[in-house]
């Protein structure tokens, strides 16, 4: 799923590791979404939600 | 982030990597398991080359980051031909190798493969042949009989499989039961509260490698990851010295 979430990153200038340390995840699980390779629970997607102050649907995109 | 570059490999597939050219050996970055270049210590290296006007060459195997393909066909094997394809195709003269986990396993592999090229190589809690250590028996007999082993991932979404095609070339490309014939100088760095790599390896490691110039760091309170300020400091400055060394 695409999603803005490399960018938003960027805005804040957080890197991988402080967005990892803000969801409780791992920096290597917040690498592999940024780059689409495995969505987010719905649970950790609300996380995201939070951690940027956006809803879902403003930072993961709508296939197609 | 804006300089990944993609090299194709002969059946099309793209390897993400990142490369900046100065004096020296060229120093490659092998991430570990399931890891990426994006991760503290490559960027840091990256920083510090591109700073200090050293080489510097990071990638992501395929079914990792930014590069194609899919994790399940993942081996030690591929990765490596994905390596030294790029060092061939990018790199010129001598090459010094590091590797975290799983990437200083691959380093022995890819250290192998580039034989007088290979000017030193820096492990960082080297995990050579976890595929063996690293599982139970009725994982391996699992493993063995097809099937993929999940390990719970407490930081991340999903728990972190390991594919019966990894696990088999792993156990085919085992390096602790002999001499390991490289040469090069090697520097060993292990944290002590490693949790999943015992620090114990990279003396089994260090024992198991020819090579006479070996020098093993052990960090007393240092985790599995050895990215802390501290940890990155310590890399730093085992890179730069082993530069010296070998130039």
């Amino acid at each position: 799923m695409k999603n803005r979430l490399k960018v938003l990153r960027a805005e804040r200038d957080w890197s991988q590791q402080e967005l990892a340390e803000r969801l409780d995840v791992s920096r290597q699980s917040v690498n592999a979404i940024e780059t689409g390779r495995y969505d987010p629970s719905l649970p950790l997607a609300f996380r995201i939600a939070d951690v940027f102050g956006l809803a879902i649907e403003e930072i993961f995109l709508r296939e197609g | 982030m804006s300089e990944t570059h993609f090299h194709p490999m002969p059946d099309g597939r793209r390897i993400a990597y990142r490369h900046t050219s100065g004096s020296g050996p060229t120093i490659v970055f092998l991430p570990g398991y399931m890891s990426d270049m994006a991760g503290g210590k490559a960027t840091a290296l990256f920083d510090w080359a591109r700073h200090t006007g050293r080489s510097c060459l990071l990638l992501d195997y395929s079914g990792c980051g930014e590069s194609d393909g899919d994790f399940a066909d993942g081996t030690l094997s591929r990765w490596r031909d994905e390596v030294l394809a790029l060092v061939d195709a990018k790199v010129n003269g001598p090459v010094i190798v590091a590797g975290s986990s799983m990437g200083g396993w691959l380093m022995l592999l890819v250290g192998l493969a580039l034989g007088d090229r290979l000017a030193g190589m820096v492990g960082i809690a080297s995990a050579p042949d976890f595929t063996d250590w690293g599982r139970s028996e009725s994982d391996k007999a699992r493993l063995q009989a097809g099937e993929t082993v999940f390990d719970p991932n407490p930081y991340g979404p999903h728990p972190t499989p390991m594919h019966p095609a990894f696990f088999a070339d792993g156990q085919a490309v085992r390096q602790l039961g002999g001499t390991i014939p490289i040469d090069a100088p090697v520097r060993l760095l292990h944290g002590q509260r490693d949790a999943d790599v015992p620090w114990q390896i990279s003396l089994r490691l260090a024992e198991a490698l020819r090579s006479d110039a070996i020098q093993v760091t052990l960090v007393k309170d240092g985790d599995h990851r050895l990215s802390r300020d501290q940890d990155v400091a310590l890399l730093l400055r085992t890179v730069e010295q082993l530069v010296e060394t070998v130039t």
